[in-house]
C-alpha cells in the first residue's frame, strides 16, 4: 500500500525533472516550469490550487529571472535572491515530493544535489465562524476550521506560553494527513503523551479524512458504547484541556480537535460552566445531571410502572394513566419502542437536512404525526409526554457522542424494564456502572473523579466551586505542574 | 500511588461499609428487638466493639506477615496442598453467605416487586451481573464501592428523615431492663450482622497507606454501627417494639410507613427496594470477589475470571437449595458463626503465631 519514492536527488536536473514528470503524468494540476537563473538551469514544480501563485511570481520567479546573474555560486542564490521567509533544503527527493503534495514548491538547480522547498501553502479556506455544535451563552464565538495551522494559531493566541508545544506528524499512507500534537511541556501527563505518540505511529491506514478516524483508532475499548476521547470545535476548550495536562490532536482538514485523556464528567461539561458565576454554573450543572439521569430512565420507568408496579402510584394518577392508555392496542414496551424509534428517526432527519427544512420536519414529525398517532390510538398521550421529556433532557447533554450512548442505554433499560421492571432497571444500571468503572482513557479512569476520589477534585464534578478554589489542576490527570493558582 | 498498593483510605473504608451493610438490615431490628427490645443500640455498640477487636487481630496477623496477600501467606506457611485446603475452608463461609444472601434478597424482591417472576430467572441474571464485576478484579470492585457508598447512604438517610414526622423515640424506653442472659444471647446475632468484614483480607495488602489501616477499620465499623442503630431505633420509634418483633422485615415496613402528601409516588417501598438492590449487590459482589479471589489462588487458576465462572453455577445451586424463607434463614444463621470462628479467630491467631516466629519485614507500612 505504501508508495515507494526515489530518495536520491541527482546533480543532473534533467534526471530529477524527468522522474517527477513521469511520477505526475496525467496530473494536470501539477505545474512544471524550467527556466534560467543567470547561467544556471532551474526548475520549479508546484500544485496549482495548493500553492500561492502570487508569492511564486512576485518573490521567487521575478527576482530569480531579473537578478539571476548577481550570485557567483549556485549556493548563494537561496540567501541572496529568494525573498521568501520560509525556505528549507531537502537532500532526499521523497521528502521534497511529500512537501510538494502538501502545497509547498520545489525549486531545483542543475549541478547540485539539493531541492529547495519554498513554503507556499495557500488554498481556499473557510474563515473562522461560530461553533455549530457547542454554542455557549457567554464565551468566545470562534470555532476551529479545516486548516490545521489556523487551528494551532487559534489555540496559541489563547496560550502565549513558550512551553506550549506543537509537534507535527503525518498519518495515512495515501492521505499523509498532517496532525499537530499540542501540549504544554511542563504540565502534560508524560505517560499520556508517550501513549499518543506510540499509537499514532502504529496507525497504518490509507487515509485520515477526519479527526473521527483518529478518535476511533486511538480508543482503547472499541466495543464500548462510550466515547473514550473528547472532540471539540472550540479553541477555548482545547486551551482549557491543555492547561489541565491533557493532549490535543489537531487534524488537518477537520474542524474538530481530539482531546485525550477524557473522563465521562468532562463530556458533560460546557465552557459556560466556567465562564459564568459559580452559583449559576453549579445550578446548571446539577440540572444537567438530573436531566441526563431522567433521559436515561424515564421511558424505562414508564414501562415498569405500567407493566409491573402500578401500585406505587397514587390512585388518581394511576387512573389517569390507565384512561390515557385505553384503546392503545400495544403493550407499554412496544408503545415505548415505537416512540423511541420515531424520535431517533426524527432527530436524524432534522440533523441531515438544511436548517430551514429541518425545522419543518420537526413540526411535521413531532406535532402532526405525534398528534395523529394519539388520535389514531397507536400511542397514549402519556407516552407522548414521556418521549418529549426524554428528548428535552437528552439534548441538554453538551456532547453528541454521549447522546448516542444515552440512547443505547435507554433502549437497554426499556428492554430490562419490560422483563423484570424496577429490578431490571437497577440491575442494568449497575452493569453499565461497572462497565464505566472498568473503562479507561489513556490510563486515566473514565469515571474519575468519582473513582480514585481526591477531595480536591470534587469541586468540579456535580457543582463548580468558585474559581478561587481551583488552586490545583485535576489530580486524576496527573499533571507535572500541579499548581494552577496561588 | 504505586501499582500494587492502589487502594486509598476512602476506598478501604467504603469497601468495608458497603460489604457489611446488606440485606441483613431488613431483619436486624426484628432479630434484636425480639431479644433485647429497645436496647438494640446498646447491643449494636457492644457487637461493634467485638468486631473491632477481631479486626485488630486480623490487621495484626497480616502486618506480622509483611502485608502480603492472604493466599501468599497461607501457601508459604502451609505449602501448596494444605494451603489450598485452608484457603478453600476460608472462602466457603463467605461463598455460602453470599449465595444464601442472594436468595434472601430475591425473596424480598419477589414479595415487593415481582411476585410472578420465577426465582430461578432472577437468581441467574443477578449472578451474571455479579460475574461481570468480579471479572474486573478487586480494582473494579473498589471503584464500584467508592461510588455506591454515596448512592446507598445519602438516599437512605433522606428516607429516614421522611419517617421523622411520626416517630416516638420514647418507644425504646425503658432501657437496661432486660435480663443479662438476653443481652448475652443477642450478642452473637448482633455481632454476626457485621459479616463481610473478612473482605479486609484481600483489600488490606493493596492499601496505599497501611499505617492507617486500623483507623480506617475503626471509622467503617463506627459508621456501620451508627447506621444499624439509626435504622433499628427508628423502626422501633415508628412501629413500636411489639410490632418490630413481629414483622419479618421491619426496615421495609418502616419505609412503607412514609407518607408524603401530594407526592408523585404513593408506596415508597417499591422505590426504596430499587435502592436496596445496590445494598444487596455490593455485599454480593464483594463476597463473590473475595471467594473468587481466594479460590483462584487456592486451586491455582491464576485468574479471578476463571474462578468467577467456576463459582457461578455453585452459587446458583446453593441459592436454590432452601425450600422456603424459614429454612433459608435457619441456614444463614448457621453459617455466620463458622465464618467468625474460621476467618476472624482461628486464621488470624495462626497467622499471628506463625508470622511472629519468623522476622518478617513490614512491606509498605512506611508508605
Amino acid at each position: 500500500m505504501k508508495e515507494v519514492l526515489r530518495k536520491t536527488i541527482y546533480a543532473d536536473l534533467e534526471d530529477n525533472y524527468e522522474y517527477l514528470k513521469d511520477l505526475f503524468k496525467n496530473d494536470t494540476d501539477v505545474i512544471f516550469r524550467r527556466f534560467y537563473v543567470g547561467p544556471w538551469e532551474a526548475a520549479i514544480i508546484y500544485i496549482e490550487g495548493l500553492a500561492d501563485k502570487n508569492l511564486l511570481n512576485d518573490f521567487v520567479m521575478e527576482t530569480l529571472m531579473i537578478f539571476g546573474d548577481r550570485p557567483h555560486k549556485i549556493e548563494e542564490i537561496k540567501d541572496t535572491l529568494l525573498t521568501v521567509t520560509d525556505i528549507s533544503e531537502k537532500n532526499e527527493l521523497d521528502e521534497a515530493i511529500n512537501a510538494l503534495l502538501s502545497g509547498d514548491t520545489i525549486l531545483m538547480f542543475d549541478g547540485i544535489e539539493v531541492a529547495y522547498i519554498i513554503a507556499t501553502r495557500a488554498w481556499p479556506a473557510r474563515g473562522v465562524s461560530e461553533p455549530t455544535s457547542e454554542s455557549v451563552l457567554r464565551g468566545p464565538k470562534e470555532a476551529l476550521v479545516e486548516t490545521m495551522r489556523f487551528n494551532t494559531a487559534l489555540v496559541r493566541r489563547r496560550l502565549r506560553d513558550s512551553r506550549l508545544k506543537v509537534e507535527s506528524t503525518k498519518v495515512g499512507v495515501r492521505s499523509k494527513t498532517d496532525i499537530a500534537i499540542m501540549y504544554i511541556e511542563d504540565i502534560v501527563n508524560q505517560d499520556v503523551l508517550t501513549q499518543v505518540r506510540e499509537k499514532l505511529d502504529k496507525i497504518q491506514i490509507d487515509a485520515i479524512l477526519d479527526s473521527g478516524y483518529i478518535e476511533q483508532l486511538l480508543e482503547g475499548s472499541r466495543w464500548s458504547i462510550f466515547p473514550q476521547v473528547q472532540s471539540t470545535e472550540r479553541p477555548d476548550v482545547v486551551a482549557a484541556a491543555l492547561l489541565e495536562g491533557r493532549v490535543a490532536l489537531i487534524v488537518d482538514n477537520t474542524p474538530f480537535c481530539v482531546l485525550v485523556p477524557t473522563t465521562l464528567a468532562a463530556l458533560f461539561q460546557s465552557p459556560d460552566d466556567y465562564n459564568q458565576r459559580w452559583l449559576y454554573a453549579s445550578t446548571i450543572r446539577l440540572v444537567r445531571f438530573i436531566a441526563i439521569l431522567l433521559s436515561i430512565i424515564l421511558p424505562a420507568i414508564y414501562v415498569s410502572v405500567t407493566s409491573f408496579h402500578t401500585a406505587i402510584l397514587p390512585t388518581r394518577l394511576l387512573y389517569a394513566i390507565a384512561a390515557s392508555r385505553e384503546g392503545v392496542p400495544f403493550p407499554a414496551f412496544i408503545e415505548t419502542l415505537i416512540m423511541e424509534v420515531s424520535m431517533a428517526l426524527l432527530v436524524e432527519a432534522v440533523l441531515r437536512l438544511p436548517s430551514g427544512l429541518g425545522s419543518t420536519i420537526g413540526i411535521v414529525g413531532g406535532l402532526i404525526i405525534g398528534q395523529a398517532a394519539v388520535t389514531a390510538g397507536i400511542v397514549s398521550p402519556a407516552m407522548i409526554i414521556i418521549v418529549s421529556l426524554t428528548s428535552l433532557t437528552t439534548f441538554i447533554t453538551p456532547s453528541y457522542e454521549v447522546i448516542s450512548s444515552q440512547r443505547i442505554i435507554r433502549l437497554a433499560l426499556i428492554v430490562a424494564a419490560s422483563i423484570i421492571g424496577f429490578y431490571g432497571i437497577m440491575l442494568m444500571l449497575i452493569v453499565f456502572l461497572i462497565h464505566l468503572i472498568k473503562l479507561e482513557s489513556f490510563g486515566v479512569p473514565y469515571m474519575a473523579p468519582a473513582v480514585n476520589t481526591r477531595s480536591s477534585d470534587l469541586k468540579d464534578l456535580f457543582i463548580r466551586a468558585p474559581l478561587q478554589f481551583f488552586k490545583k489542576r485535576p489530580a486524576y490527570i496527573n499533571p507535572q505542574d500541579k499548581i494552577r493558582q496561588k | 500511588m504505586d501499582k500494587d498498593n492502589y487502594i486509598t483510605s476512602y476506598g478501604f473504608i467504603a469497601t468495608i461499609i458497603v460489604t457489611v451493610v446488606g440485606i441483613g438490615i431488613f431483619s436486624y431490628p426484628r432479630e434484636l428487638a425480639a431479644m433485647v427490645e429497645g436496647d438494640v443500640w446498646l447491643e449494636t455498640i457492644i457487637a461493634a466493639f467485638i468486631n473491632l477487636i477481631l479486626l485488630k487481630l486480623v490487621v495484626a496477623a497480616i502486618r506480622a506477615n509483611g502485608f502480603r496477600t492472604i493466599t501468599d501467606i497461607i501457601k508459604t506457611k502451609f505449602g501448596s496442598i494444605i494451603g489450598a485446603v485452608i484457603l478453600i475452608i476460608m472462602c466457603l463461609p463467605t461463598f455460602f453467605a453470599v449465595s444464601l444472601g442472594m436468595r434472601a434478597f430475591i425473596e424480598v424482591v419477589k414479595m415487593y416487586l415481582l411476585s410472578k417472576t420465577p426465582t430461578e430467572f432472577l437468581i441467574a441474571i443477578t449472578i451474571i451481573a455479579g460475574v461481570y464485576i468480579v471479572r474486573g478484579d478487586v480494582k473494579t470492585n473498589i471503584k464500584f464501592n467508592e461510588i455506591t457508598l454515596w448512592i446507598m447512604f445519602v438516599p437512605a438517610f433522606i428516607v429516614v428523615l421522611f419517617t421523622l414526622n411520626h416517630t416516638d423515640y420514647t418507644n425504646i424506653l425503658p432501657a437496661f431492663r432486660q435480663d443479662i442472659r438476653s443481652y448475652l444471647y443477642a450478642l452473637p446475632t448482633a455481632a454476626f450482622a457485621f459479616t463481610g468484614v473478612e473482605i479486609v483480607y484481600i483489600v488490606l495488602p493493596k492499601l496505599s497507606n497501611k499505617k492507617d489501616a486500623f483507623k480506617g477499620i475503626r471509622y467503617s465499623i463506627i459508621f456501620i454501627a451508627i447506621f444499624y442503630i439509626i435504622i433499628s431505633i427508628t423502626s422501633i420509634a415508628v412501629l413500636t417494639t411489639s410490632e418490630t418483633k413481629k414483622l419479618l422485615w421491619p426496615a421495609i415496613d418502616l419505609i412503607r410507613s412514609i407518607e408524603i402528601p401530594g407526592a408523585f409516588v404513593e408506596r415508597w417501598d417499591g422505590v426504596v427496594m430499587c435502592l436496596w438492590v445496590i445494598f444487596f449487590f455490593t455485599t454480593f459482589s464483594n463476597g463473590f470477589t473475595y471467594s473468587a479471589y481466594i479460590l483462584s489462588d487456592a486451586l491455582p487458576l491464576r485468574d479471578i475470571r476463571f474462578s468467577a465462572l467456576i463459582l457461578a453455577p455453585f452459587i446458583y445451586l446453593v441459592a436454590m437449595y432452601p425450600n422456603n424463607i424459614t429454612e433459608l434463614y435457619s441456614v444463614i444463621h448457621l453459617i455466620a458463626p463458622f465464618n467468625y470462628v474460621i476467618n476472624l479467630l482461628i486464621i488470624p491467631l495462626f497467622l499471628l503465631m506463625l508470622g511472629k516466629s519468623k522476622n518478617n519485614n513490614t512491606r509498605g507500612e512506611e508508605a
